[in-house]
């Protein structure tokens, strides 16, 4: 496991030194979290992969960019593949996505997870339904560990702002999922 | 931290207290134990939590490696291997060559040039054209013509 901190910031000044198995160490870090966070956002696997894949090439090509003083990686990172999105739902101007396959949980009956996958598909479409500023907050806070600071930092907002922007999504994600799920 | 401020919190970030800003976390996990209203409200809010829980997302297989083996070369790499590209595109070498012996050539020629106009340029040889050629016999052309 990576010890993030010292041996972070010496992996990334080896990295833009073109050293390929320090990058390689960053992405083995940055990839399962960053990945979770697209594909949240995208809700489609083969464009959140095109995303993926060009936020972690911002990463060897632009890296002399980022700077350890300003924001964590974690945080420019989603900074990329946040603005990533954000062009891609711009020059589709799509926003209801092909349905993403779900993965089964492990230790459950197959009617736990046919109702698991359900409430999944159902959550997807609700959040996907939601305007994408108010997901991304959404996502970086509730799914990503994302202090209120960096996902405002990711954003471009106040912590006011996002507070606002989440408690919006949140509202609509309530209204939205009570159709099917009773108990919200 | 108050009761308001509280609901304001579950609102935004939920009910998870690791999801709380950092700093208000302590107030509000104190408010929480000591004040009723505010655990109603928690489970008022945290079923929203629960099924946002359920929303598991899968890495696309081999996404990594795919990262890792479509990576472009440094700058530098790819200006030389622009420059000085494949040995099997066997078009580029003869014309390299030829480039290479175009540029000498003309390194060689713009520094003689450069001499040669120095020499033809300084005003001290004009001057001695001038007095030469004042020397020169220029009636005995019109009496040969004549």
């Amino acid at each position: 496991m990576l010890q993030i901190g010292v041996d972070e910031a010496n992996l990334i000044s080896r990295s833009v030194g073109g050293d390929k198995s320090a990058y390689q160490l960053l992405v083995e870090h940055h990839l399962p979290p960053l990945s979770n966070y697209v594909m949240r956002m995208m809700a489609n696997a083969t464009e959140a992969d095109d995303i993926i894949q060009e936020t972690f090439v911002r990463l060897w090509t632009h890296g002399h960019k980022y700077n350890p003083k300003l924001a964590k990686l974690t945080t420019w990172l989603h900074n990329i593949a946040h603005n990533l999105c954000i062009d891609y739902f711009r020059m589709t101007d799509r926003l209801v996505p092909e349905s993403a396959d779900h993965p089964e949980q492990e230790s459950s009956s197959p009617e736990e997870n046919y109702i698991r996958q359900d409430l999944a598909m159902d959550i997807q479409a609700a959040m996907m339904t939601i305007p994408e500023r108010q997901r991304s907050a959404i996502i970086m806070c509730h799914y990503q560990g994302l202090s209120n600071r960096d996902a405002a930092g990711v954003l471009g907002v106040s912590v006011d702002a996002l507070e606002s922007l989440m408690a919006r999504g949140r509202r609509k994600l309530r209204q939205n999922l009570s159709t099917n799920w009773q108990e919200l | 931290m108050n009761i308001r401020r509280f609901q304001q919190l579950l609102d935004a970030y939920g009910t998870r207290e690791k999801n709380w800003p950092a700093e208000e976390r302590e107030a509000a996990r104190a408010l929480l134990n000591s004040d009723a209203e505010c655990a109603s409200l928690v489970q008022q809010y945290q079923s929203l939590d629960e099924h946002l829980d359920e929303y598991v997302t899968r890495m696309p297989p081999g996404l990594g490696q795919r990262i890792l083996s479509q990576l472009p070369a440094p700058l530098i790499d790819r200006i030389i291997g622009w420059l000085i590209p494949d040995v099997s595109s066997q078009i580029w070498q003869p014309a390299i060559a030829g480039s290479l012996l175009l540029i000498l050539g003309m390194i060689i020629g713009a520094s003689m040039m450069g001499s040669f106009l120095d020499d033809a340029g300084s005003e001290s040889n004009w001057d001695e054209e001038i007095y030469l050629f004042a020397l020169d016999d220029t009636s005995l052309i019109g009496l040969n013509d004549e």
